[in-house]
């Protein structure tokens, strides 16, 4: 079940099946993504593939039949058409044609009658229609799919096959459950079963052990997780920097090289990102000094380079070098600019802050006072004082004292656009207590786990204030693993039930997920051997995109 | 509450102590004791702890299912990466490469090929036909028709069966109507009626290039029929060779030098430049694409030899004498020369005339950053060979190592034995056995520690050791159980200091077997591996060494009874 292993596959087996000798590999806006979060271009390099086209990009591709075309694009009524067009005037020698998903029959036809030069040799389906953020954690880079807080109906077409894909990438053919509290849920729990039993002959996938379970969950049950400071590598370069497709624009950050403007942050190719993603900032820190250690012991052995035997250590461990100092100064610079921002912004404070209101243990009172105190703060930026009152919004949302107005005063006085100052109200219609099915904030227990959490917690102190919250989706996948998650909340669709524990499981949050949550998976997967649970979203959300999302949800 | 920046790990429960050493593997749950499969253990069972209360098994076996169990697992590939404890890594290192999932095969795949090739070989069949019709009535207008105008005009109306003129009010072409004045004409490939505008001239070359295609064309021809062949032996094969013989057909009527020009439609006309396109489409290999597959191709040679070189080079530093000195240095010169031809073919492509597309000059920079990339990974890496002095005297210090290292290891079992003797007492009462696993770091003060086992403190794989696995993860041991040894080590820590056995390390036998047992254990696994490494001598003298170790503890056993 290791989602970019899959796409991997899919790659290399297009890329071996056309054979030895030039190849342009010709993608859409989509694809070029899917490809390049899980291949070096390096990588590609040595397979002979030379040059990388864009099928929507215009006409202005020139001639070259020495090339072998390998064309993997979505099966789009654009692209078709612009492949009709393609084979009719035909630039490359020969095309081998990779849709990534199900495509109509019709299409093939309509193709097949462009071909009039015969240059195709292949066409296929390979389903990996989904960008593999890493093994367990996959993303459709979908945003703004409420409307109305319905689906947008292009969008649910959209999620539906690029939900449909990974489990067809993957083989499995599970069970679905869905969150009852969500008409969007059940609505692409639907599709995808219909989808299922249309393409009945493909889903047949014979699994030994219990059937896979497809959990579809809606991020409007959980508002929070998307709007709390991080302290995760990865969820802390997402927060503050933002990460689209592996890349992290370092644009911004002041004196900054020219080649450190946009670093690629990819579990593939980088070690130290691969091991560090889940270290909490601390620990971050510490890796890096060795990491930097490690170089400037390197770097002194080079810089003396005086008799045979340095040259020959520095020609033994020049490949390895190279690496490492590539590494430290990317990783360095990112590093650098989250304590800069750190610093900078309060941070520290603000999530305290931020954690103490969401473990639910901070009075009213306690709380007005301080966030006053914080808001007024003039280090602290507009976005974090909108999100400590949006989380104030969803904590007391039910306390006669809440006080709306002063913030909304203070906020503005912050200088924040009206446009969200409309934000509290929009997010209390979105993910208020009306809505929910659990409380998010524990003052009744949740689960058996949450409430022995807690217990813990009252008993051994909270190892850690900045990352105590632990968000819902861990919650529900531990007791789905249990096989305790409830019926009623989380129906089975189709009546078909699951007697035992399930062992494959697929995490989908409509709305998006959050890295928090892809690492709260990760530690189930470590904690449960016999289990492997993929997580995914229609896109990963830090506090900003998340803001937008949910600004355009209710938008008539 | 720390208030410093977050340090800790994210997980709350830390494992105490007592949870940190998870065993594998068919251990009886009342006295920890390993047995080696299921059926022992169950015998074992029986036998030893029939009496012993139900009530306690029944309450280890939640344990032993939680903790033991993930051996007994369905899936047991997931052991040995599955990182030993969920929550404490060590090290911070919360890498995603500890879960490793089941091997995987390719996804799901639906081809549409046989359904697109069928419509579009259809389709192409048609055209196919209808366009050989054309050209062989094109080869008779031009090759064959009386020169003379009237008889000619009556040949041009048969041969297409041209249509009457007063059928046809309408251009087909245009549209428009024929009026009074316009002329109407002929296409002489069909014989359709069509305007002045819509009828095209077919020019000389036009035609001669379809009807006579000698020289050059003619091969061209022929590369059609072996490209066609190549690629779908189906029907396609059918029709090239049809299109061959007629090519062949014509060319044999070949007189040349006619200057008609034969009047056609718009519809004919196309299907023409389509068939002529077609023969374009023939194309010869360009010098870029030949640089690139030699480039490719010595690429792919030198991958297949360099970990081999790289073997033989280590061993060799190494003092051992597996590989001739000379094969290496033959595999050497064949890899310098796969290089230079990379190289070579590289700075050949650099040199190609300037051309003014910027694909190309894309495509140029792309095979040759191939090229370099591919060189600077491999050359710089690769192991330099020792001169033949110095390679002998490798060998000969090797040799000595290897002498002392015996000597040092009888001594050091000689040690042992005298110490089992006195300690041997203490070591049979399960009850002390079972307390043993709680403390891991027993080990180290084990008078059966690895620096004496090996019997040489000066063994280079003690720092290796600490340094990859121990200091990262201490309880690494239990998962590599089962694992056999890792072949890689001898080599990396033989290059300085000749062959020596990998450690068997004292937490990876079951410590509550009597010492001798595990004593013979250990030399059981050095033999093992010798034998693996090809080093016979050390087998003989092992070997030996485990003879008098069996007798000694049947004589030990003996005394106890």
């Amino acid at each position: 079940m290791d989602l970019l292993l899959a796409v991997r596959l899919y790659i290399n087996k297009m890329i071996d099946e056309s054979g030895p000798g030039m190849k342009v590999l010709l993608m859409d806006k989509e694809t070029i993504s899917i490809v390049s979060v899980v291949y070096a271009q390096s990588e590609v390099l040595r397979k002979e593939v030379y040059l990388f086209e864009r099928i929507d990009g215009g006409g202005n591709r020139e001639i070259m039949k020495h090339l072998k075309c390998i064309c993997f694009v979505r099966p789009t009524r654009d692209n078709v058409d612009n492949l009709c067009h393609e084979l009719k005037f035909p630039k490359y020698g020969s095309y081998y044609i990779y849709f990534s998903n199900i495509i109509p029959k019709t299409d093939i036809k309509q193709l097949a009658e462009c071909d009039e030069q015969e240059v195709v040799k292949e066409i296929q389906e390979f389903y990996a229609d989904y960008l593999a953020v890493s093994a367990h954690v996959f993303s459709l880079n979908i945003t703004n799919i409420y409307h109305e807080f319905n689906w947008v109906p292009e969008t649910l077409n959209r999620v539906m096959q690029g939900l449909s894909s990974t489990l067809l990438a993957l083989k499995k053919a599970p069970l679905i459950r869905y969150q009852n509290s969500s008409e969007m849920a059940h609505r692409l729990a639907e599709r995808i079963r219909q989808l299922m039993a249309k393409e009945s002959s493909l889903f047949d996938f014979r699994t030994a052990g219990p059937q896979p379970v497809l959990l579809i969950l809606d991020r409007r049950e959980d508002s929070v997780s998307p709007l709390l400071n991080q302290w995760t590598y990865q969820a802390m370069v997402h927060e503050l920097l933002g990460i689209q497709t592996n890349r992290v624009s370092l644009a911004d950050v002041p004196n900054i090289a020219r080649e450190m403007q946009e670093v690629v942050l990819s579990t593939e190719q980088d070690e130290f990102y691969a091991a560090n993603r889940y270290a909490n900032f601390g620990e971050i820190a510490t890796s890096i000094k060795q990491l930097m250690e490690e170089y400037q012991t390197k770097a002194k052995m080079h810089t003396k380079v005086e008799s045979i035997a340095d040259m020959k250590t520095f020609i033994e461990s020049y490949p390895q070098f190279k690496k490492i100092s590539g590494a430290v100064s990317k990783h360095v610079t990112v590093i650098g600019e989250l304590s800069r921002l750190v610093a900078q912004n309060e941070l520290l404070q603000i999530s305290e802050l931020e954690q103490e209101i969401v473990a639910g243990q901070l009075d009213h009172g306690d709380c007005f006072q301080r966030m006053r105190q914080l808001i007024a703060n003039p280090k602290v930026t507009s976005l974090d004082a909108l999100r400590l009152v949006l989380l104030y919004t969803l904590r007391f949302e039910k306390d006669p004292n809440r006080d709306s107005h002063t913030f909304a005063e203070m906020l503005r006085k912050k200088g924040l656009p009206e446009r969200w100052l409309q934000l509290p109200d929009k997010l209390a219609r979105f993910g208020g207590s009306r809505f929910r099915l659990t409380d998010l904030f524990h003052s009744e227990t949740v689960s058996a786990d949450a409430f022995m959490r807690r217990l813990t917690k009252g008993i051994r102190g909270v190892e850690n204030i900045y990352t105590q919250h632990v968000p819902l989706v861990k919650d529900l996948v531990d007791q789905l693993i249990k096989n305790r998650l409830k019926e009623p909340a989380y129906p089975y669709l189709g009546g078909v039930e699951l007697k035992e524990r399930p062992q494959d499981i697929f995490v989908f949050v409509l709305g998006g997920m959050t890295y928090e949550e892809g690492y709260a998976i990760h530690e189930l997967n470590k904690a449960n051997p016999s289990c492997r649970v993929c997580i995914g979203g229609t896109t990963i959300h830090n506090a900003k995109s998340f803001l937008e999302e949910l600004w355009n949800a209710d938008q008539p | 509450m720390s208030r410093s920046v977050p340090r800790s790990s994210l997980t709350p429960q830390r494992p105490t102590a007592a949870e940190v050493v998870v065993r594998e593997g068919f251990i009886c749950p009342i006295c920890m004791q390993d047995l080696g499969t299921i059926d022992e253990l169950q015998e074992h069972f029986e036998r030893d702890h029939t009496e012993e209360d139900k009530s306690i098994l029944q309450q280890l076996k939640g344990m032993l299912l939680k903790k033991v169990g993930r051996s007994t697992s369905p899936t047991p590939e997931r052991r040995n990466g599955g990182g030993g404890l969920s929550d404490d890594e060590g090290g911070g290192f919360h890498n995603d490469q500890l879960i490793t999932w089941d091997p995987q095969d390719d996804g799901d795949v639906t081809s549409h090929t046989e359904y697109f090739r069928k419509i579009r070989d259809n389709r192409m069949e048609r055209f196919m036909v209808e366009t050989n019709k054309l050209i062989i009535r094109l080869d008779k207008l031009v090759h064959e028709a009386p020169s003379d105008p009237r008889q000619r005009a009556v040949f041009e109306k048969h041969l297409a069966s041209w249509v009457p003129d007063h059928d046809v009010p309408v251009c087909p072409g245009c549209g428009k109507t024929f009026k009074r004045f316009m002329r109407k004409h002929h296409c002489r490939l069909c014989g359709c009626v069509i305007c002045t505008e819509c009828s095209r001239f077919l020019d000389e070359a036009f035609v001669e290039r379809l009807t006579n295609p000698v020289g050059a064309a003619l091969s061209r021809s022929d590369d059609s029929s072996r490209r066609g062949s190549d690629t779908k032996p189906g029907p396609g094969m059918k029709r090239s060779n049809s299109s061959e013989s007629l090519m062949s057909i014509m060319a044999s009527m070949g007189s040349k030098d006619k200057e008609q020009v034969v009047r056609a439609c718009e519809i004919c006309r196309g299907l023409l430049d389509r068939r002529l396109k077609q023969m374009d489409e023939k194309y010869e290999k360009t010098e870029l694409e030949e640089l690139n597959e030699r480039i490719v191709f010595a690429i792919s040679d030198a991958e297949n030899l360099y970990p081999g070189y790289q073997e033989m080079a280590a061993s060799l530093h190494a003092g051992e004498t597996n590989f001739q000195l000379q094969q290496a240095v033959e595999l050497r010169n064949q890899l310098m020369r796969l290089f230079d031809t990379v190289d070579l073919f590289g700075k050949r492509v650099a040199a190609l005339p300037e051309t003014t597309s910027p694909v190309e000059q894309k495509l140029r920079s792309k095979i040759r950053m191939n090229a370099m990339d591919f060189l600077k990974s491999h050359v710089l890496s690769m192991s330099v060979l020792p001169s033949p002095e110095k390679c002998e005297e490798l060998q000969r210090t090797r040799r000595e190592e290897i002498k002392r290292n015996m000597a040092a290891k009888r001594a050091a079992d000689d040690e042992r034995k005298r110490q089992l003797l006195s300690r041997n007492n203490h070591h049979d009462s399960p009850l002390s056995a079972r307390k043993k696993p709680d403390k891991p770091k027993t080990a180290s003060k084990n008078p059966f520690d690895r620096s004496t086992q090996k019997g040489s403190s000066s063994n280079p794989f003690e720092e290796d050791e600490s340094d990859n696995d121990d200091s990262l993860n201490p309880f690494a041991a239990d998962d590599d159980e089962e694992v056999p040894p890792k072949t890689k080590r001898p080599e990396t820590a033989g290059r300085q200091n000749g062959w020596a056995a990998e450690p068997v390390r004292a937490d990876e036998l079951d410590q509550d077997d009597d010492p001798v047992l595990q004593q013979i254990e250990i030399v059981k696994k050095t033999i093992e591996q010798a034998k693996r490494a090809g080093r016979m001598d050390e087998v003989l003298s092992l070997s030996q060494n485990l003879s008098d170790l069996t007798l000694f503890y049947k004589q030990q056993v003996l005394q106890q009874l």
